[in-house]
């Protein structure tokens, strides 16, 4: 969280192989990886082989990546400091504008191409009120939740056919589901995707040019202006990038679930910024955090839950589990010298 | 988020021109509450009769307690209470709890309160001593306490012949019953934070925390006080949610969430702290829950009401952060 | 610091012993019948369609000595989806479910076809799913004559307001319950005028309908008679809680669905009715499909409404009579100690 991974990288030649691997795992890292380590190991011995099948893997990986790839477009936002707190409500537009376009006869890539304009104009109504006005983030976007739920809804229940009896779209795909369930061997596609997209994003923020600019308006916004970065324009961009990302989401969704709920994407911005702040993002303070880490966050979470599904164990003890985990890991990064409340 | 930060290490603008910005967000709320009054007029005549306004003043009733609860943390520089509802909830359910274990009127009402604030408690141990960002324990507490509420409750079933059944019905002095708390806390607040000395503390330190502590006031007291009192405030909201739900669920918290921020955030509220009108609340929670409403006068379904109400908000947080940056620059 | 290093050592220890034990506990005995259940999660309801596990279902495969796994698809879409995948990984040999987002029973049908797992659906139909339910249709309809029976005795057919509590997101089911309360009214007191019925989302809780309806009453500040019909219990007493709170000048008869909130003696006084469904207690009609899908004698495939595999009575009730039916805690008790039984035979007046 507070350490960045080209300061850990520069003092590891000093140290020995023992020692790395021991500072690496004391790091915030480290104790996602230990965490995951601990959840599988209970996996391993209590639910047994079923652990380590391949359709388990699809399970959890498969299910993992479109929130993943949901996230990794927002953390640009969180990078940036600016939290869009829209995304979850962004997700179901876009599966409802998309299942609307498409039922009604729209060829898919054009309705692709439609929601995401759709999508990206109100991400631009984001940066407007954020970054022209000055609006606080939290406030806007969370304005922008609001409305974007509404939204959906009627849209949804104004597709004709239907008159107003029904706001539920059921809608399939056959291509795009086809794209969403494939496999190469155990690995689901739209995982490796995910997972590229992981690290092309972990190379950006931390070996481009970009990517540095976005941190330093994140850190330090007032540095960062003096060093001459166009600090409102990477602001802009980064709630453009997290709209992208949430529209992309809400159409792979479509594809996947055969269908577009309006109710999709509820509590999302909630659930996936809890797992990036547990992968070590902060929605207080820009400039922290990684890809990497940001999906370990989402893959610990996905674990735990793959734990208490193949055991059948009382569902409800997910949402706990995430709280609490949410205060471990922010109170461990805060004793090894992260942002501390005061 | 960089603005929310900064802002804390600016020295608090004098007490008077601060009275003259809330007079001016109080007018403003005001005239476009009145504006949407006239236009409803406007398009039916029969909008003022003693229907709109019982609907009207029912729907400020829980979402107007919430908020007060909500800007007081706001404006101590608590950030937000997501796990408000919690509180809300704890209450109602217990309140139904100790009604069935037969407890009077009063013992009731404080058992009840005291259980959301033990709640708050918790919280303000999570922010003070772990020294944890309060939007993440909350955001966390709210998480975890929502599936703790599911697992220990599910449901609660509120008589129809106690006396909880009857507060969410009736009327006092013309207005609903269950309004008057929501009324009370706003005069209260206002007070409070206007002339005691001890409510001009969180005002310091929500606007200065640094310079608060250098003046000497204890900032985990004013933390401590701020959460337990939210929760307790979230408390008698719950007290109103049992009056009006006689079927309490644990997922009711979701419907009041947004609406009770965006009511804060309306109102001018800061989420950088030391900075908001209880009064302008009152008058933003009367234009929100005056929105519905009208809706309704104009032949439009409730499905809108959220629409238009997020870009309200979208809206009116841009307008006040523009006059703020304009003020500052001239 | 050292104490992070100790800790670092045991974990990876604890690990490694981890990878010692598990071709140990694989001993795997011979496959057993099993049944699996993936819950509604709707908050407030007991059994197959609530959050909180379905007794009945667990005690009727212990019973019989079957295995037995739940999940939850918490009404969530992506949950009920993935749920569909976990039930083939478990390799159940029947389903029961209940998914509140029946758009996309069509995908999990198609996942659960593919892996030949036979599923018992609970009151939204599905080709290809035994279905298992009330008929929503009629008993709405029952209902709905139930209170213009009401209506035609009290307000001589002539009701200010009809409210229509709609819960949409239900789809189809929305439609049979609430449209068929409408179809009932009608066809008891055929000449209330179009314009008297006000449709509204009340999505099936006190919280949503109560505001919704304080609105449109407010919008219609002459209408003093109100009637109200809904798609479930708690989407009625909301509207008829709003019509009290607006004033002692209204007068709310309504009647509900599902019998949520009808059983026991906290019953809100203008809840003249509702048909009880006794959804707590729906599994323990499914052991009657169950049972001969476990002799491999899977019975012929009936998926649709109109034409159920089981079905489930509807038990119209008026307030009088449900004074003497307990709350459904006390119900689901009784019935999991002896699910031979059904609920509707035990509980409804004759």
């Amino acid at each position: 969280m507070a350490t960045n991974p080209t300061q850990l990288a520069s003092h590891d030649h000093k140290l020995s192989k023992f020692e790395m691997i021991k500072k690496s795992l004391s790091g915030p890292g480290g104790t996602i990886v230990i965490g995951l380590a601990l959840i599988i190991g209970t996996s391993a011995i209590w639910v047994g082989k079923m652990t380590f099948t391949s359709f388990n893997l699809y399970l959890v990986l498969g299910y993992l990546a479109i929130p993943l790839i949901i996230g990794i477009f927002a953390s640009f936002s969180l990078l940036a400091g600016v939290v869009d707190l829209s995304i979850g409500a962004m997700v179901a537009l876009s599966a409802v504008v998309f299942a609307y376009l498409c039922t009604g006869n729209v060829n898919e890539w054009l309705a692709a191409a439609i929601t995401i304009l759709v999508c990206l104009g109100f991400g631009a109504i984001n940066g407007v009120a954020i970054v022209v006005f000055g609006a606080n983030p939290i406030a806007a976007t969370l304005g922008m939740l609001v409305g974007l739920r509404g939204l959906a809804r009627i849209i949804s229940q104004m597709r004709p056919g239907t008159g107003s009896s029904q706001d539920a779209i059921s809608l399939m795909i056959t291509g795009l589901n086809n794209f969403t369930e494939a496999q190469i061997s155990f690995m689901p596609v739209l995982f490796i995707i995910a997972l590229l997209l992981v690290f092309v994003t972990q190379g950006i923020i931390s070996f481009t040019r970009g990517g540095r600019h976005v941190r330093a308006v994140g850190g330090d916004i007032v540095a960062a202006r003096r060093a001459g970065l166009a600090t409102e324009r990477i602001k802009f961009f980064s709630l453009l990038a997290s709209a992208f990302g949430a529209s992309i989401g809400g159409m792979l969704y479509v594809g996947k679930l055969g269908g577009a709920p309006v109710t999709l994407g509820t509590n999302m911005e909630f659930t996936i910024y809890a797992a990036l702040m547990i992968g070590g993002y902060s929605i207080l303070r820009g400039g922290v955090g990684n890809p990497m880490g940001g999906f370990l966050g989402l893959l610990i979470i996905a674990v735990f839950a793959n734990l208490v599904d193949n055991k059948g164990l009382d569902t409800r003890a997910a949402d706990i589990f995430v709280g609490f985990l949410l205060l471990i890991i922010v109170f461990l990064d805060i004793r090894r010298g992260g942002d501390a409340f005061e | 988020m960089s603005r929310l930060l900064s802002n804390r290490f600016k020295v608090p603008s004098l007490r008077k021109s601060a009275d003259s910005e809330y007079l001016a967000t109080i007018l403003v709320l005001l005239g476009v509450w009145i504006f949407l009054i006239v236009i409803s007029v406007i398009n039916r005549s029969d909008f003022l009769s003693r229907a709109t306004f019982g609907a009207i003043t029912f729907n400020m009733c829980i979402i107007g307690v919430l908020a007060i609860g909500q800007g007081f943390v706001v404006i101590s520089g608590g950030i937000l209470d997501l796990s408000i509802t919690v509180s809300m909830l704890i209450s109602s359910f217990m309140t139904v709890v100790f009604y069935e274990l037969g407890w009077n009127t009063p013992a009731l009402i404080i058992g009840s309160i005291l259980c959301a604030g033990a709640f708050g408690l918790f919280n303000s141990i999570l922010v003070v001593w772990l020294k944890i960002n309060p939007l993440i324990v909350t955001l966390a507490t709210g998480f975890a306490g929502g599936g703790v509420l599911l697992i220990v409750f599910d449901r609660k079933l509120v008589d129809p012949k106690s006396w909880i059944a009857d507060f969410g019905t009736s009327y006092l002095f013309r207005f609903p019953t269950a309004w008057w708390p929501m009324a009370l806390l706003t005069i209260g607040a206002h007070f409070f934070f206007k002339y005691s000395r001890f409510g001009r503390h969180f005002l310091a330190v929500g606007g200065n925390p640094l310079s608060a502590k250098a003046m000497g006031i204890s900032l985990k007291r004013m933390r401590v006080s701020t959460f337990v009192g939210a929760a307790l405030i979230g408390g008698i909201a719950g007290i109103i949610f049992a009056g009006f739900t006689p079927e309490i669920r644990p997922n009711a918290g979701t419907y009041y969430m947004l609406p009770v921020i965006a009511a804060v955030v309306l109102a001018g509220f800061s989420l950088a702290g030391g900075r908001g009108s209880f009064l302008a609340l009152f008058v933003s929670v009367g234009f929100l829950s005056t929105i519905p409403t009208a809706l309704v006068f104009f032949g439009l379904k409730s499905i809108w009401e959220t629409f238009i109400q997020g870009f309200i908000l979208i809206i009116a947080v841009s307008i006040d952060a523009y006059r703020i940056v304009k003020a500052r620059g001239r | 610091m050292s104490l992070k290093k100790s800790m670092a050592i045991k974990t990876v220890a604890i690990f490694s012993a981890f990878a010692l034990i598990i071709p140990t506990t694989n001993a795997t005995a011979a496959p057993k019948f099993k049944l699996c259940v993936a819950l509604g999660g709707i908050p407030g309801i007991l059994g197959a369609l609530g959050t909180s596990g379905d007794p009945i279902a667990k005690a009727g495969a212990k019973a019989r000595g079957w295995d037995y796994y739940e999940v939850s698809n918490k009404l969530d879409a992506p949950t009920a989806v993935k749920n569909a995948d976990l039930i083939v990984q478990q390799k159940c040999s029947a389903l029961i479910q209940f998914n509140g987002r029946p758009e996309v029973n069509p995908t999990i049908a198609k996942k659960l076809a593919k892996a030949k797992i036979p599923v018992i659906t609970y009151d939204i139909a599905q080709p290809g799913w035994y279905f298992l339910g009330i008929d929503n249709l009629g008993a709405g309809k029952a209902g709905g004559a139930a209170l213009g029976k009401l209506i035609k005795e009290k307000w001589n057919c002539q009701p200010d307001l009809v409210l229509e509590s709609h819960g949409y997101g239900a789809g189809i089911v929305d439609s049979m319950r609430t449209g068929g309360m409408v179809d009932g009214l009608k066809s008891v007191c055929p000449d209330i005028d179009k314009s008297k019925f006000k449709a509204f989302e009340g999505n099936g809780e006190i919280a949503v309908s109560q505001p919704a309806a304080r609105d449109i009453l407010a919008a219609n500040p002459t209408a003093k008679k109100i009637a109200v019909v809904g798609l479930n219990d708690a989407g009625v007493v909301g509207p008829l809680l709003a019509a009290r709170q607006l004033g002692s000048d209204y007068e709310a008869m309504g009647w509900g669905q599902d019998g949520n909130l009808i059983a026991g003696d906290k019953v809100d006084p203008d809840l003249k009715g509702s048909v009880l469904y006794f959804l707590e207690g729906y599994s323990a009609y499914a052991f009657e499909v169950l049972d001969a899908i476990a002799k491999k004698q899977a019975p012929k495939m009936r998926d649709g409404a109109v034409n159920p595999a089981v079905l489930v009575k509807p038990c119209p009730v008026s307030a009088a009579q449900a004074q003497n039916i307990p709350i459904d805690k006390v119900r689901i008790k009784k019935l999991a100690k002896d699910p031979s039984k059904t609920l509707y035979s035990i509980y409804c007046p004759k």
